[in-house]
């Protein structure tokens, strides 16, 4: 009998909110995530026992399947996110459908050490859902060392993770995986953790995995998180994520922004703007950290956002020659303020969501001063910008009052974009 | 148009031409490095060979890493070569070795272990999972707070009370170097700013992240470093920029500030410059000053990779330059406002140069030489972080002396002396060995008088994870050791840190070599004219401590190496933990800098060997024949004349020719620059035997 199916369901409801171990925020008022756990046989089902008490217990997950159910289409019925202890081994032809049916309707999959041999029945398993593809075993199962875990919404609170091998080393990742977790003995590195985020639904892949992972507790915050990412919800410990460094497009000395649901944005300080906004998660730092001549850091998601005019916000008139002086910022709860000098101004500028989940609202605060504020509205092709505050003339808005004051710029991704 | 220009110019010719037979030619080296007692293999050994024949390759050398087994290989053309075997805690060997055309040669090496093991215990600190370790910066505070950065942009601090350690901030990009003048603040170097952090909610964690100062370029080339970062007792921050490596990183469609490509002294030869560090953006290649208010300031100009910054106790500000292209060798520079340390692409951004060119001579006369030249070979590569040893007797017998690390698992000292006013000294190994990592680029002097060590090298070479954090720490016992070296009127004072046995008052156990190196754009320079210089007398002190050494000739604009001789020991019988020192004589007491006629260069030439036309017959080879043709006939295109004509310069006096041979001609380049004496006169010896004048009269 698979313990899992014991845990009654108002347990799991009750645990939203009040016990959550997430966060130490509020949750959301919503329903809790339906989650299909499965595993190629009854053994898989039991080494996920502690995990999945957690999972619904302290997390505040619902968790649907047990072990023995006759294939996987009750569990995957009305499940957000599907979670594979490797993956459903094999399948009869109505399980292979069900299967099948889940993958394409664009609902998240949290692989835990998922392997091809555990998904018989999926062609192409390693390119269309994995991403990778499975070696020997890494360093000859030498004892590694866990190095990043790079900022991503799945790490939120999380620190420290400790994996011990051995572990299977994976290779040739797709373009459209994001590496965020990895180990290294000595010179040679592996991933241990990946993301995607595909038209056919977020795909999570921790390579750890066996009973001692699904006991411990920073092992169950993540695979919890991943689960959250995965459906798309709000992780509520997640926090916005900033990074210096060098972007694709950019100066230099960029900053690479995350907010927690997105949008991701590259602020540049020498241009004078948001260069640009993308829908995706946090970049992938390895090109710029990993080697000696290192690349651009990595962004993944679409690009819905440009600027290119250089220092979009200046003082007098919209022709005034640039004058913008970058004097940092601050964190408040992790999210920065910027602090910019223009035309002797003081303006303060800081990011939050949208009015819709992946909007990007920019905030402003100015200080005194006689000189006008011209702010030069790009056209764009895939967003609109509603500016509140400003008076707008045509593709230019003004903040006018000498006292200082506030005004809000938010930008909108148009829909019929990629998935999210 | 300078020598050096000239002389790149034409070894560019001679090595396009003769590149494919160079390359088919080379000779296999190969051999084990063995413990000399155990007959252990010493995977870490390093064989590295100098010489002109590797002129083009980074700083003419060839370096071979031992693998588990003690082995190395080589491949080098033909040549003369210096050559050094060294590996952490052996004593290093550093010879000639003349490699001959024809078969593979195996030649096996025996190191002995260094002596003073235990004196100095190297620590590994452990540091927190979470934390990468690639450490960059270290510092502490003034109430003792360990705090470092590291590559990815964090910055740490460990408690003095409880040892733990937090983050107090991340998201930087690279921090290289940092300053805390408070348990809430820190300044640090991060590649686009100066930064202060601060934390002002007292929650152990900075909230605000001030530019401080960010007015220089910079492209996202990968090597245009923000080095530094020291400060002064006013609150004067120093810190510099590092050229870019041109055309091996990501070119430049976004930069700050307004570029300037071209180089500043442009490279005229054929192929590639030899050296592509450039300053593209402004500023780069130079120092700059912060005042305690904001106040930036480019404060001085023409470095390489300025990548160790360190300020004195007495507020004067030292920096450490890469060997490259016009730094010959890595070096120590004592540097003054608006002073000109020599790579002339800085040049681009000063108001008073950057419209017109300066010749090698104007840069020359112009260039501050350096303070101490830390030469390749036993002294490491890429020097780091100069820091002055304060702790009042903790740290040992070198209160006041200056230590820094390296880019390879070396800890180097130096002994300052000001002579007629400025500053010029004594350079030491220090530490090789006890498990000391690479890249120690910033040090720090901790309030328990150690010597913490901030290591990282991620990418230039292979460190096998060890990275981080090391304490070295003296355990009490006194070195057995060289304490200085100082210059007197006739020859040099050398001071031991304890008493030695009577051997020190022995002419013989003290040999001296001087050289030069050469100022010019070449990728480093080989050590130039380096001969034995006699000692005459030695006056040993009575209690052991020291000796005075009389030379039979002091010239000042020289290195000058000492090697004491093993017969050398403390009066307990221990030997010299090292005993080597290269001291920069840029001036003699008297405060002159120019050289006088020598005696030594006469002797020299007595005692030198036969020339061999042998030898001259390969030299000719590999560094004439490519425009002076295989027959001698020479080339009219190239303008190089017929050694089987009338005319024949061939039928000019010895003494002629190997001053034009030394010195250059037209566009043959002074060989004297890379060449030794010997190698001219044996290239002279096979060209009269190889190649007949006509008979007829010369040309006059």
């Amino acid at each position: 009998m698979y313990p899992i199916g014991y845990l009654p369901r108002a347990a799991s409801c009750l645990a939203l909110g009040v016990l959550c171990r997430l966060a130490g925020v509020a949750a959301e008022p919503a329903a809790p995530v339906e989650v299909a756990v499965l595993a190629p046989d009854a053994s898989g089902h039991a080494e996920l026992q502690p995990l999945a008490q957690a999972l619904a217990g302290e997390f505040g997950l619902a968790l649907r399947g047990r072990a023995g159910e006759p294939g996987p289409g009750a569990a995957l019925a009305g499940a957000e996110v599907a979670l594979f202890n490797r993956g459903p081994g094999p399948l009869d032809a109505a399980g292979a459908r069900a299967v099948e049916a889940f993958l394409k309707a664009g609902r998240g999959v949290v692989l835990l050490g998922g392997t091809a041999v555990a998904w018989p029945t999926v062609a192409e398993f390693e390119s269309r859902l994995l991403g990778a593809k499975q070696g020997g075993v890494f360093a000859g199962g030498a004892a590694f060392t866990v190095v990043d875990l790079y900022p991503h919404p799945i790490f939120g609170g999380v620190t420290q993770f400790d994996a011990r091998g051995p572990v299977p080393q994976f290779t040739g990742l797709a373009e459209d995986v994001q590496m965020i977790m990895e180990a290294t003995v000595g010179e040679a590195t592996a991933p241990l953790a990946w993301v995607r985020r595909r038209e056919s639904g977020r795909v999570v892949q921790f390579v750890p995995a066996g009973p001692a992972a699904f006991r411990d507790a920073t092992y169950q915050r993540l695979v919890a998180q991943a689960v959250l990412w995965a459906a798309e919800r709000t992780i509520p410990a997640a926090r916005p994520a900033v990074q210096r460094t060098f972007m694709p497009e950019a100066t230099p000395g960029s900053f690479a922004i995350t907010l927690p649901d997105g949008p991701g944005l590259c602020l540049d300080p020498v241009r004078g703007g948001i260069n640009y906004v993308w829908d995706g998660d946090f970049v992938d730092l390895r090109p710029r950290w990993i080697t000696k001549e290192g690349q651009p850091a990595r962004i993944f998601g679409p690009v819905f956002y440009r600027e290119k005019e250089w220092q979009p916000l200046r003082a007098g008139a919209p022709g005034s020659p640039p004058d913008l002086q970058f004097r940092g910022y601050v964190l408040r709860d992790g999210v920065p303020e910027f602090h910019y000098v223009i035309g002797g101004r003081d303006v303060f500028e800081s990011f939050a969501a949208g009015r819709r989940r992946g909007d990007l609202l920019r905030h402003f605060r100015v200080g005194p001063g006689s000189a006008p504020l011209w702010l030069t509205l790009e056209p764009q092709a895939e967003a609109d910008v509603v500016v509140t505050g400003l008076e707008r003339d045509g593709a230019r808005a003004v903040f006018a009052a000498p006292a200082g004051g506030v005004f809000t710029v938010e930008i909108r991704r148009r829909q019929g974009g990629l998935s999210r | 148009m300078g020598a050096g220009v000239v002389w790149m110019r034409i070894l560019a010719i001679c090595l396009a031409v003769a590149a494919p037979a160079m390359a088919a030619q080379t000779v296999r080296l190969s051999g084990v490095v063995r413990d000399a007692d155990t007959g252990a293999p010493l995977r870490q050994a390093q064989v590295k060979l100098e010489g002109a024949a590797l002129a083009s390759r980074e700083n003419s050398q060839a370096i071979a890493r031992a693998n588990a087994g003690g082995g190395y290989r080589l491949e080098v053309p033909p040549g003369e070569y210096q050559l050094w075997v060294l590996a952490p805690d052996y004593e290093e060997i550093g010879t000639r070795w003349v490699v001959a055309p024809g078969a593979p040669v195996e030649r096996d090496f025996t190191l002995s272990r260094l002596s003073g093991a235990g004196v100095y215990r190297v620590e590994t600190l452990p540091l927190p999972r979470s934390m990468i370790p690639e450490l960059s910066g270290v510092a502490f505070t003034p109430a003792g707070t360990l705090v470092v950065t590291n590559r990815r942009g964090e910055v740490w601090r460990r408690g003095a009370a409880d040892g733990q350690w937090r983050r107090f901030a991340a998201g930087l990009y690279e921090g290289f170097g940092l300053v805390a003048p408070g348990e809430s603040e820190v300044l640090v170097i991060q590649r686009p700013e100066l930064t202060r952090l601060r934390d002002t909610d007292g929650d152990g964690v900075a909230d605000r992240y001030e530019t401080v100062s960010d007015q220089w370029g910079i492209t996202g080339n990968y090597h245009e470093f923000t080095y530094g970062l020291a400060r002064d007792r006013q609150g004067n921050a120093y810190f510099g920029s590092g050229m870019v490596s041109f055309g091996r990183g990501r070119e430049f469609p976004w930069a700050r500030g307004d570029l300037k490509v071209p180089q500043y002294h442009p490279w005229t030869g054929q192929g590639p410059v030899p050296d592509g560090h450039r300053s593209v953006a402004p500023y780069q290649g130079w120092m700059f000053r912060v005042s305690a208010d904001g106040r930036f300031t480019p404060f001085a100009f023409g470095f390489r990779q300025p990548l160790g910054i360190g300020v004195s106790p007495d507020d004067e500000l030292f920096v450490t330059d890469v060997s490259g292209a016009w730094v010959p060798t890595s070096t120590l520079l004592h540097v003054e406002e608006q002073g000109f340390y020599g790579h002339p692409d800085p040049l681009k951004w000063h108001p008073d140069y950057r419209d017109r060119t300066l010749s090698v001579e104007e840069l020359q006369a112009m260039r501050l030489p350096p303070t101490v030249y830390l030469p390749r070979g036993l002294m490491g590569t890429s020097p780091g972080q100069p820091v002055w040893d304060t702790t009042g007797g903790k740290f040992g017998p070198y209160g006041g002396q200056i230590f820094l690390g390296d880019v390879t698992p070396l800890l180097m000292r130096v002994d300052l002396q000001k002579v007629a006013g400025v500053y010029q000294g004594a350079a030491f190994p220090f530490l090789r060995g006890g498990g000391l990592r690479l890249g120690g680029m910033h040090n720090a002097f901790g309030p328990d008088g150690a010597l913490y060590l901030a290591q990282t090298v991620r990418g230039w070479m292979s460190t096998e994870g060890n990275e981080g954090l090391q304490r070295v720490a003296w355990s009490g016992e006194t070195p057995v050791d060289l304490l200085s070296v100082k210059l007197t009127e006739r020859g040099f004072s050398l001071r031991y840190t304890t008493p030695m046995n009577a051997a020190i008052a022995e002419p013989g156990q003290y040999q001296v070599k001087r050289f030069q190196y050469n100022y010019h754009p070449n990728d480093g320079s080989l050590r130039m004219g380096e001969i034995d210089v006699p000692v005459t007398k030695v006056i040993a002190a009575a209690d052991g401590t020291g000796v005075e050494l009389e030379l039979l000739e002091l010239q000042p604009g020289f290195v000058y190496e000492f090697s004491v001789g093993r017969r050398i020991v403390s009066r307990t019988g221990i030997p010299l933990a090292n005993a080597i020192a290269y001291y920069t004589a840029n001036r003699l007491l008297s405060g002159e800098t120019r050289a006088g006629p020598s005696i030594l260069k006469a002797a020299a030439a007595q005692v030198a060997r036969p020339p061999d036309p042998k030898r001259g017959e390969e030299i000719f080879r590999l560094n004439c024949m490519a425009c002076h043709m295989p027959d001698g006939k020479g080339s009219k295109q190239i303008g190089t004349p017929d050694y089987t004509a009338a005319e024949s310069p061939l039928r000019k006096p010895d003494d002629e020719l190997i001053a034009l041979i030394a010195g250059g001609k037209n566009q043959m380049p002074a060989f004297g620059n890379v060449l030794p004496a010997q190698s001219i006169r044996d290239v002279l010896a096979y060209l009269r035997q190889a190649f007949q004048p006509a008979a007829g009269r010369a040309a006059p």
